[in-house]
């Protein structure tokens, strides 16, 4: 292989590289991922709003953690506010996330959501250490990156006399980040159930139904007493969470289909049997799954060229 | 082509940074030189629900007054399922964690005092009993729960 060679498939490499990543493409998607995120999102903290007092104020019983990278100079931030300040920072959390929802103000509405989330994430929530609340923030930090508000948003019924109204093309480097991050976490929450020990046998399912999470439906279920289909059970969830991440990537035939099947019904269990519910947002979330270019050919196809 | 240098740039941290959460995750290998902080949001994306007990745990707080223990009813002040609360109490993220539960502890005395109900002492006991088949507080009984002592305040 000669040197211009190497050369050249590395330029080549990189020109593809470039356009899978960033390449200028149809808002659709990411319209609808900030819509339905937003939604998700503003329900999420909205529940709160009868105990902010005592979840977030010294009203209540709170114990910040100090992140490891922050400046000592900057940690007046996470001292607990009284609980009128502490109103106001939710107050600005609720209205940043339903301009987010709506689709005004979009980016500077994510970064302010996305702000606030990080500091109650320091304030309150790393005692909960969740994934999906970590999950959440990365998202606002993406949206608050991307041209999301380009479609189905106030900002278009303005300026075009509907939502559903667009102009302008948009990079797909936010829709391909998020994609990358939920195929991730399939990928390490799946390939670890592999060799971890609590993931070898149908034991993991039969004490995860009896403990904190368990649902009425799951205490229902396990009355019926052990049986090897726990063990069947096990490997089945090994399974598909071994497949759905490769799934989401394969357009042929109907795998995509399959894969996103299999992880509709895996958190539809998981909803039904443990209360851990917090995931569910990632069921719409697979549209990032899709190019924006076919998203949007399908589009116009059912709607009969009525939208664009 | 700053906005775009910028972008790549971000991309090729983002996928680093997830690249050593997954080293952890899968090998229990933490990249050399790599500040574990910066890591630990990556990998906590990756790696819910990894273990099982076989036993069901709550931390309770109880208040003496007129020499008797009094159970205090957590929920009020931890307005969360019962899984959160569980996780929350466990004070993880805090490697010493008997400060905390002492400053918990004089929190839960000083809110029920102003709620009326004053307490000479506040004591946090973690108890622990048997999963059952049949409801979760099912194997909570006097003969299979074992108590901990956490942490007591004495005003």
């Amino acid at each position: 292989m000669t040197p211009s060679l190497v050369l050249h498939r590395l330029k080549s490499f990189f020109v593809a590289w470039d356009y899978w990543w960033t390449r200028e493409s149809y808002p659709h998607i990411m319209g609808i991922i900030r819509a339905a995120f937003g939604a998700w999102l503003l329900m999420y903290w909205a529940i709160r709003l009868p105990y902010v007092r005592i979840l977030f104020s010294i009203d209540g019983i709170v114990f910040p953690k100090m992140p490891a990278y922050m400046p000592e100079s900057l940690e007046w931030l996470l001292q607990v506010p009284d609980p009128r300040i502490a109103l106001i920072i939710y107050s600005i959390q609720i209205v940043a996330l339903i301009t987010l929802t709506i689709g005004f103000f979009t980016r500077s509405s994510a970064f302010i959501a996305f702000c606030i989330s990080w500091y109650y994430f320091y304030l309150s929530l790393h005692l909960f250490h969740t994934s999906f609340d970590r999950l959440y923030i990365v998202v606002l930090l993406v949206l608050s990156i991307s041209n999301a508000g380009q479609y189905l948003s106030f900002e278009n019924w303005e300026k075009y006399g509907s939502p559903f109204k667009w102009e302008k093309m948009v990079s797909i480097f936010p829709q391909r980040l998020i994609a990358f991050q939920i195929t991730m976490t399939y990928f390490g929450v799946g390939f670890q159930k592999l060799w971890l020990p609590g993931w070898q046998g149908g034991e993991m399912l039969w004490y995860s139904m009896m403990g904190v999470w368990a649902t009425p439906l799951a205490f229902k279920i396990t009355s019926y007493g052990w049986s090897d289909l726990y063990h069947v059970a096990v490997n089945m969830v090994k399974m598909l969470e071994v497949f759905i991440p490769f799934s989401f990537w394969i357009t042929k035939g109907k795998v995509r289909w399959i894969g996103m099947g299999s992880g509709l019904i895996f958190h539809v269990f998981v909803d039904l049997l443990l209360y851990i519910w917090w995931f569910a947002i990632l069921i719409p979330s697979y549209l990032v799954f899709f190019s924006p270019e076919e998203f949007h050919a399908w589009l116009r196809r059912v709607s009969n060229n009525r939208l664009e | 082509m700053i906005i775009r240098i910028l972008r790549h740039s971000f991309l090729i941290a983002y996928i680093f940074l997830t690249f050593c959460a997954l080293c952890y995750t899968l090998g229990r290998k933490q990249i050399p030189h790599v500040q574990w902080p910066f890591v630990t949001h990556f990998y906590a994306m990756m790696a819910p629900f990894q273990n099982y007990t076989t036993t069901n745990a709550e931390l309770v707080a109880e208040g003496l007054r007129s020499g008797r223990w009094e159970r205090i009813d957590l929920t009020q002040y931890l307005p969360h399922s019962r899984g959160e609360i569980a996780i929350r109490t466990r004070m993880s993220s805090f490697n010493d964690k008997s400060p905390v539960y002492l400053e918990m502890a004089k929190k839960l005395q000083s809110m029920e005092s102003a709620n009326g109900r004053t307490y000479s002492s506040v004591r946090l006991v973690w108890e622990k009993w048997p999963k059952s088949q049949y409801g979760f507080y099912d194997g909570h009984t006097d003969t299979d729960t074992t108590r901990s002592s956490v942490v007591q305040f004495n005003l």
